[in-house]
């Protein structure tokens, strides 16, 4: 399937600094606002945030998908097996998408084209990356469908796209995706639109397909349980820019940002951390604040720990965590997050030993739940 | 049972659509989207009705409030009957039950101010005092959370949180006794979906609300539900109050679904559950159990030495040669030629390579590890090869016949505790 590197790179994909703009009639917006992470083959990675939190812009930008205007890359590497993106020109970028770099989205129908057959589109992604027989490309479609679990796939292949339910879309649609055998397959929330049924046995695909050829996964979700069931590592993003970035582990034991902790209070069935108002401001973050006037940290305003340091200059760096111990302390892999109480000056205990006292408290009040640990 | 007659009481709810096709629009079937439910609300309880897409609830939701008529079947509200022949009577239940919506965005009148819509109810029902509309919408407001300025705001200011929670205040302003709420938070982000959560639980405590809680997310069930009801194809499969039936599930489908659910938590190994396919269509819903064409623990024949996966496969393709779409014989003749020796005719591949095509195709083991079961699957496939479906189903259904498939399970109490009232409708619980 994928060529065994000929030398040592560092990563797959290394994503430094990335900058999307759109210029809208309402002013400048940054959806993504400066991010970074890194990318190995046979790793997932996944992209979390809330709705509007840029991760889809992010996803999208890596191949540039998004439109020009409105929308522009203003700065940063996307350094994609050792060719920038940000900077190729769209005939070096047409041969990476689909063949290097294939795209899921979470709306299958708006990946399949209703007037043609399943089996028509399939042959048209093989024969467009390969020179085979129709012949041939018939029997490899029907291997496809195959793989992705697709029932009777020698019988299904000539039916239309809706005759067959979102889930098997989905599933036509990961094979389209694989029929170029790309070597990184960017997933946005590919299990949203899906049953929890139906999301188990496409993250299980996922996950079977990534074992067998080994290419890398960036997944993009709002959903924490996705994450922490697929996940190697976890960049955390809040309002165009990383708020914590780490293995899936570190991030889920010892969550650092502030942030990071109030999305994983909010999931039902663990214990509200936040106070109340805290919370409810979290939720009603107004949309617009998105355009360009913040200073500080982004989440200053909804954060029970912020302090007068959190107003002065831009986001703060990403600063290594102190208690990160299953990750390298330095580099890509490292636990880190953006945060003033994790930097040279400030002191993280005021955000995590307030949740620890939090947490002994809410693990006594539920003695029957199980479904902490 | 109770003494007195609970809040809400649904029996026998049934909801059947006919289907009508050709050109004298004929009834020719019908989707049975809801079949026969039973559901008990009391005051101050929130009762869980989960499921997948296509199993019904919403359609349940909306007729137990006579949204939709029902095709059969008994609604009562404090033990009178609901029904819609009397219509002062049918409007004085819609003032005491009322529905919330999935999509906030979708349930507001964007030209018409939110004081406005939260109003709208009391106008409906007889209250002309403008002033006094007013007091209750502000009260009602607050009570929801929100600012009583809020009401001269407009749909579009609001976020998509507190949308939910004008919805809400508008299902509120009446003073209901019961609350039906159709996925009430799917549409929102994960923080948004903690405080609704919150505040519907709060106003049940304080008002002691009845709620029926429509979700096909089981942890929002949890946080919230007294009791849960689990449907499938239109049939509750199981019921029981939320910690006994989410701990001990009794029915194979309520367990594969708890093990769908992502837990987020990276230490904890996903439990691996032999859940495949979707749900089948309900226009012909699959005999005996429902669940048996994709249950992970249907009952295997006494007959034969088969490992549960092999047998769950050669079930699979007998549900499959039962009712699934026709099997397109040519195509998998070219696929077996595309696959053998150089340039062979579709027409020439011998037998055994379209019955190995076969295999592939319904995804059943190359070697069923029991040599009579084997020889009955070799002489089924041979059937299917020549064209006899409806032969290698017959044969099928004699050698591989299960109770699971012929007989419709009774409900039986999961747990041995009878108190609890957590039941189950499945042949697993079937005495011996």
């Amino acid at each position: 399937m994928t060529d065994p590197p000929a030398a040592p790179r560092d990563s797959l994909l290394h994503v430094e600094d990335l900058r999307t703009r759109f210029h809208t009639d309402a002013g400048t917006v940054t959806a993504v606002d400066g991010i970074s992470f890194d990318l190995d083959d046979g790793e997932t990675v996944c992209l979390v945030g809330e709705s509007g939190s840029g991760k889809t812009v992010a996803a999208e930008s890596l191949t540039r998908l998004i439109d020009d205007p409105p929308g522009e890359i203003v700065s940063g590497t996307v350094r994609f097996d050792g060719r920038d993106l940000a900077t190729a020109s769209e005939a070096e970028l047409r041969a990476v998408r689909g063949d290097r770099i294939a795209h899921v989205f979470q709306n299958p129908q708006r990946a399949l084209n209703p007037v043609y057959s399943v089996g028509w589109q399939l042959l048209e992604a093989i024969q467009l990356h390969d020179d085979v027989s129709k012949a041939d490309a018939r029997a490899r479609a029907i291997d496809l469908l195959d793989r992705v679990g697709i029932p009777d796939p020698a019988t299904r292949i000539d039916d239309y796209p809706h005759e067959l339910s979102g889930g098997m879309q989905q599933r036509v649609a990961i094979a389209m995706a694989l029929a170029g055998e790309p070597d990184l397959l960017v997933a946005d929330e590919p299990t949203t639109a899906l049953d929890v049924t139906i999301q188990s046995q496409v993250l299980r695909l996922l996950e079977s397909i990534q074992s067998a050829s080994g290419l890398g996964l960036l997944l993009v979700t709002h959903d924490l349980g996705v994450v922490a069931e697929v996940a190697d590592r976890v960049v955390v993003m809040y309002d165009g820019t990383v708020m914590e970035r780490g293995s899936v582990h570190d991030v889920f034991e010892r969550p650092s940002h502030p942030y990071t902790r109030a999305l994983l209070d909010a999931i039902p069935g663990r214990d509200v951390d936040l106070t109340p108002t805290a919370a409810r401001d979290v939720a009603d973050r107004d949309p617009s604040s998105a355009t360009d006037s913040t200073t500080g940290c982004r989440f200053r305003s909804r954060c029970p720990h912020a302090v007068d340091a959190c107003r002065e200059g831009d986001q703060p760096p990403l600063h290594p965590t102190p208690d990160a111990t299953t990750s390298a302390p330095d580099g890509a892999r490292a636990h880190v997050a953006a945060c003033v109480h994790f930097g040279p000056d400030g002191d993280p205990d005021v955000v995590v030993d307030s949740a620890k006292s939090a947490d002994s408290g809410a693990s006594a009040d539920e003695s029957a739940g199980g479904d902490r640990r | 049972m109770t003494d007195a007659s609970p809040l809400f009481e649904v029996r026998d709810l049934t909801k059947h659509y006919p289907v009508r096709t050709g050109l004298l629009n004929r009834e020719t079937g019908q989707v049975r989207a809801v079949d026969g439910i039973d559901l008990t609300v009391e005051r101050g309880e929130a009762v869980g009705l989960v499921g997948e897409s296509g199993c019904g609830k919403s359609t349940a939701a909306r007729t137990m409030l006579r949204v939709e008529e029902p095709t059969g079947g008994t609604i009562r509200l404090d033990g009178d009957p609901v029904t819609s022949d009397d219509r002062s009577r049918l409007k004085r239940f819609r003032r005491r039950a009322q529905l919330l919506f999935q999509d906030p965005t979708g349930s507001f009148d964007p030209r018409r101010s939110i004081g406005d819509s939260v109003a709208e109810p009391l106008a409906i029902h007889g209250m002309t005092d403008r002033a006094r509309r007013r007091r209750l919408v502000t009260s009602t407001l607050s009570r929801v959370g929100l600012d009583p300025s809020d009401a001269d705001r407009y749909p579009h200011e609001l976020s998509g949180g507190e949308k939910q929670r004008a919805a809400l205040a508008r299902a509120l302003i009446l003073d209901p006794d019961l609350l039906v709420a159709d996925e009430p938070v799917s549409a929102l982000d994960a923080s948004v979906t903690a405080d609704v959560l919150a505040l519907l639980n709060r106003l049940r405590r304080e008002l002691d609300l009845g709620i029926v809680l429509v979700s096909h997310d089981l942890a929002v069930v949890r946080e919230v539900c007294d009791r849960v009801a689990v449907m499938y194809l239109g049939e509750i499969v199981e019921s029981g109050p939320v910690e006994s039936v989410f701990e001990s599930p009794g029915h194979p489908y309520t367990e594969a679904l708890l093990a769908s659910i992502p837990v987020p938590d990276p230490t904890v190994e996903r439990r691996d559950v032999d859940l495949v396919g979707e749900v089948p269509s309900a226009a012909d819903p699959p005999s005996g159990c429902r669940f048996h064409t994709r249950c992970p623990a249907v009952i295997p024949p006494e007959t034969y030495d088969l490992d549960g996966v092999a047998w769950r496969r050669v079930h699979r393709f007998h549900s499959r040669l039962e009712r699934g779409p026709s099997v397109d014989l040519d195509a998998i003749r070219a696929y077996a030629a595309s696959d053998s020796a150089p340039e062979t005719a579709p027409a020439d591949v011998p037998t055994h390579a379209v019955q190995t095509a076969l295999r592939r195709e319904f995804d059943l083991p190359s070697e069923l590890g029991d040599d009579g079961a084997e020889a009955v699957l070799d002489r089924a496939l041979a059937r299917l090869a020549a064209g006899e479906r409806e032969a290698a189903a017959r044969l099928l259904a004699d050698e591989f016949g299960t109770v699971c498939a012929s007989e419709a399970p009774a409900t039986h109490p999961v747990g041995g505790d009878d108190r609890q009232q957590h039941t189950a409708v499945c042949h697993l619980l079937d005495e011996e």
